[in-house]
């Protein structure tokens, strides 16, 4: 026993220590194609149900539209995606995915989804943002304000996974 | 654009109900960990989890190529199986194993499999096929605040395709050597967005093994392994907010135990169940959950020539609340009644009444601490009804006790990349109800006032996710302790008085303890490879208060019983159509108890059984049609391998083809 705790006790230490030293913190990158394919599974869960496959609007900040374009071919078969500039029009969306620093909290409708940065989901501004980490899991983060004001529920299934704001 | 307005209109529509029940599929593909409710009864991904959690997805599963659970099990740090022949095996964790093993606890779809009546599991009459397998939650460690009786070592939930949510169909065929042959066979069916339908059935056979070490009278009371199952499910969308389940079973087995008497008994069960589940999202109150089961078992030794019968049946609410962003409560009430036909014995019916409470309460502390804590009483009242048991007064099965269990972990997250884990745990072993009120007739009874055993366990765990290698490191070190350890009835010489009478009883007989730590990494690498290693230390220190001679007599040796060392590495490999995997295990070696003869009559032998390295392998190729051939070669390093001191396990080599449909 007394050969066993040495290197546990160490191996322990030097596994804690070094990441917890090193860590800085969930990234705050703007939404990207990737980040935009794990948010839109977030949709599954929304309470009622969309129909598939389900409108989204990509809002980019005007002149963007190619940015908006390459997360739009990021996306699978289950959403519609469309890509709005500044200040258009993403009426009969059931999400609206932010990509880059536009505030399209002011002209969404009740019911619509917004989903952000790590940044607009603190701000109160989007109420879903997706943290992606480095061993491939995802973490869901949701201003739970911001997602009330929008009328939007998920299933509670769901909704006890979630990392609340 | 008019196309993109009509779509958008369709979809503000509320087309398809709610998920009361988990959707394991889309929680796993959202998150991209596995989702499991084991731990503490409400959703968590796996890291969240404040227990040491193993989760065996479905394409471990089939990457395995192994054709039972009990090997899929051994795989794994911590698991330890004792396989008695082609179709029975005991699977422990963390120790203590022996025949009719009955420290874990079982459970399928959320019905429990472990059976009451012996305190112990038939893996052959789960009635489930491997390709209708979601995923297998372990769970180390002591889990009765969540569970209540019996599941101290841990519990196994198995979790089946949910036939709402997936959509699945496979036919498979299988033989090998042995004269083993297997077909079984899973489909779902969808009708429309709110009914799914599940059907599966299958057989399997093969001849028992046949080197070893066994008596003539043991050899003689073998026979060839025999098992079936058919089960019907489905789960329905009554409501937005409400889903009902209903699932059938029936499953026979005839195998051969190595039971607690320390020898062979040819037996074979059939094992009927009937599940009802409602399921309702009640909004503010919660996620509530309406369960009733009932579980029949028949039982027959063939070699006493005594059959019984036990039923279980439970009926449990429950009510899942997320009371704000950081608090969640779990409430549940809990009713069963165990029975069982006296045996071997007949004459009389045995029936244990249980009410059960429990509270979780799951506190998300900050972004990277959650406190989670559980605590659950049960109250047990015994009953006999039928003719006395000499010399035993019916007046002491009017027994009554009252067990409380808690379960409490703090799991701290300092990084996105490593787990900090610290639980205790506090849970109680039930006695079986045969060691209750078993009667062999005069001078061989029961104890009504045996006290189930109490474990608690101490745990730290550590885990490090290593993207580098796209996998995993984790170590959890424990120390655990049960008091009044049930010990089976001895010989002559360890009768004591009953009412006046020298009789033979089981008794409580002291305590054990064991520290312990289970060690794992896997990872994928380029080239299509995975691999993955275990270490696993038992080590188990007895304080009994029998077994003081030179030999023992009552069949309890844990702590030489247990193997200290075990290690375990595995290579998978994929490329295309092609799959393979290799495992090797090297164990240390263990006593096993068996029966003296001659001038020993009467004691029991410590039978040493040497270490050993096994291996399987298998390999696969999937054509574009949705055909697998595979063969897979199980303890393939030698003809037969001395697992045990009776039968040795012998090489099993077998081919399986599968259709998905």
């Amino acid at each position: 026993m007394r050969d066993l705790r040495s290197p546990v006790r160490h191996g322990l230490l030097a596994g804690l220590l070094m990441p917890m030293l090193t860590w800085a913190g969930p990234a705050l990158a703007a939404v990207d194609g990737p980040t935009a394919t794990v948010a839109i599974k977030a949709l599954n869960f929304l309470q009622p149900k969309p129909a598939k496959p389900t409108p989204v609007s990509l809002v980019v900040d005007s002149g963007h539209a190619a940015t908006g374009d390459a997360v739009k071919s990021a996306l699978g078969a289950d959403v519609t995606a469309k890509v709005v500039e500044g200040a258009g029009d993403v009426s009969g969306a059931v999400a609206v995915i932010v990509i880059g620093s536009i505030d399209v909290s002011g002209k969404t409708t009740a019911g619509q989804l917004i989903i952000g940065d790590m940044a607009c989901m603190e701000a109160g501004k989007c109420a879903l943002a997706v943290e992606r980490q480095p061993s491939g899991a995802a973490k869901y983060h949701v201003n739970t304000a911001a997602l009330a004001k929008a009328g939007v529920s998920f299933d509670k299934n769901f909704q006890m996974l979630v990392t609340a704001h | 654009m008019k196309k993109y307005v009509l779509l958008s209109a369709t979809a503000l529509i509320a087309v398809g109900a709610q998920a009361q029940t988990i959707n394991y599929t889309a929680l796993q593909d959202a998150f991209g960990q596995p989702v499991t409710t084991s731990a503490t009864g409400k959703p968590q991904v796996a890291s969240d989890a404040p227990a040491s959690l193993r989760i065996i997805s479905a394409a471990d599963i089939k990457a395995s190529g192994l054709d039972n659970l009990p090997d899929i099990l051994s795989r794994y740090s911590g698991l330890d199986v004792l396989r008695w022949g082609t179709g029975a095996a005991d699977v422990a964790i963390r120790g203590y194993n022996h025949g009719h093993y009955g420290r874990l606890l079982v459970r399928v779809n959320g019905r429990q499999v472990f059976n009451d009546h012996y305190a112990m599991v038939v893996w052959n009459t789960l009635p489930v096929a491997l390709s209708e397998i979601k995923q297998i939650e372990i769970v180390k460690g002591p889990v009765g605040a969540i569970y209540g009786f019996n599941a101290v070592a841990g519990v196994i939930n198995i979790i089946t395709v949910n036939p709402l949510y997936d959509e699945t169909g496979t036919v498979t065929l299988r033989a090998g050597n042995n004269d083993k042959r297997e077909a079984n066979m899973v489909k779902t069916l969808k009708l429309g967005d709110s009914l799914g339908l599940k059907l599966s059935a299958g057989y399997k056979e093969a001849d028992e093994f046949q080197r070893g070490k066994l008596t003539t009278a043991e050899r003689n009371r073998l026979r060839d392994m025999e098992a079936n199952h058919v089960s019907a499910s489905g789960l329905a969308q009554v409501a937005d907010n409400i889903q009902v389940g209903v699932e059938l079973s029936r499953s026979y087995s005839l195998q051969d135990n190595y039971t607690t008497t320390n020898t062979y008994y040819a037996i074979d069960y059939v094992a009927r169940a009937a599940k009802l589940d409602v399921d309702v999202d009640a909004g503010n109150v919660g996620l509530l959950n309406l369960s009733v089961y009932r579980n029949w078992l028949d039982f027959n030794y063939l070699g006493l020539g005594t059959a019984s019968d036990a039923r279980l049946t439970v009926a449990q609410v429950s009510d899942l609340i997320q009371l704000d962003t950081d608090h969640t409560v779990k409430i549940t009430s809990e009713y069963r009644r165990s029975e069982m036909g006296r045996w071997p014995t007949p004459g009389g019916r045995i029936s244990a009444d249980i009410f059960a409470g429990s509270l979780m309460w799951d506190w998300k502390v900050s972004d990277n601490i959650s406190f989670t804590n559980a605590v659950r009483v049960d109250n047990f009242n015994l009953g006999y009804d039928g003719a006395a048991m000499t010399p035993r007064l019916l007046s002491e099965f009017d027994t009554k006790l009252t067990k409380g269990s808690f379960n409490s972990g703090v799991v701290y997250k300092p990084t996105s990349e490593d787990t900090l884990r610290f639980t205790y745990g506090l849970a109680n072993q039930l006695p079986a109800m045969f060691e209750l009120g078993g009667f062999y007739g005069a001078g061989t009874v029961g104890n009504p006032e045996l006290k189930p055993a109490s474990i608690t366990s101490i745990e730290l765990g550590y885990d490090h996710a290593l993207p580098v290698i796209n996998g995993s490191f984790g170590i959890t070190a424990y120390r655990q302790q049960t008091k009044d350890v049930k010990a089976t009835t001895g010989g002559t010489a360890d009768r004591i008085l009953v009412n006046g009478t020298l009789t033979q009883t089981f008794i409580n007989a002291g305590e054990s303890s064991s520290w312990g730590m289970e060690a794992d990494i896997r990872g994928a690498v380029a080239g299509g490879f995975t691999y993955g290693a275990s270490y696993t230390w038992t080590d188990i220190d007895d304080n009994l208060t029998i077994n003081k001679g030179p030999l023992p007599t009552r069949p309890v040796y844990y702590e030489k019983a247990s193997p200290k060392h075990k290690l375990r590495g595995n290579v998978g490999w994929t490329s295309g159509a092609l799959s393979a995997d290799l495992g090797l295990t090297w164990q240390s070696g263990r006593y096993q108890l068996r029966p003296g003869a001659g001038a020993q009559t009467g004691f029991l032998i410590p039978t040493k059984i040497d270490s050993y390295t096994s291996g399987t392998a298998s390999v696969a190729y999937t054509f574009s049609t949705g055909t697998e051939v595979r063969a897979t070669a199980t303890d393939f390093l030698r003809a037969s391998t001395p697992t045990t001191s009776v039968l040795e396990t012998e090489r099993r080599v077998y081919l399986s083809l599968s259709q998905s449909f």
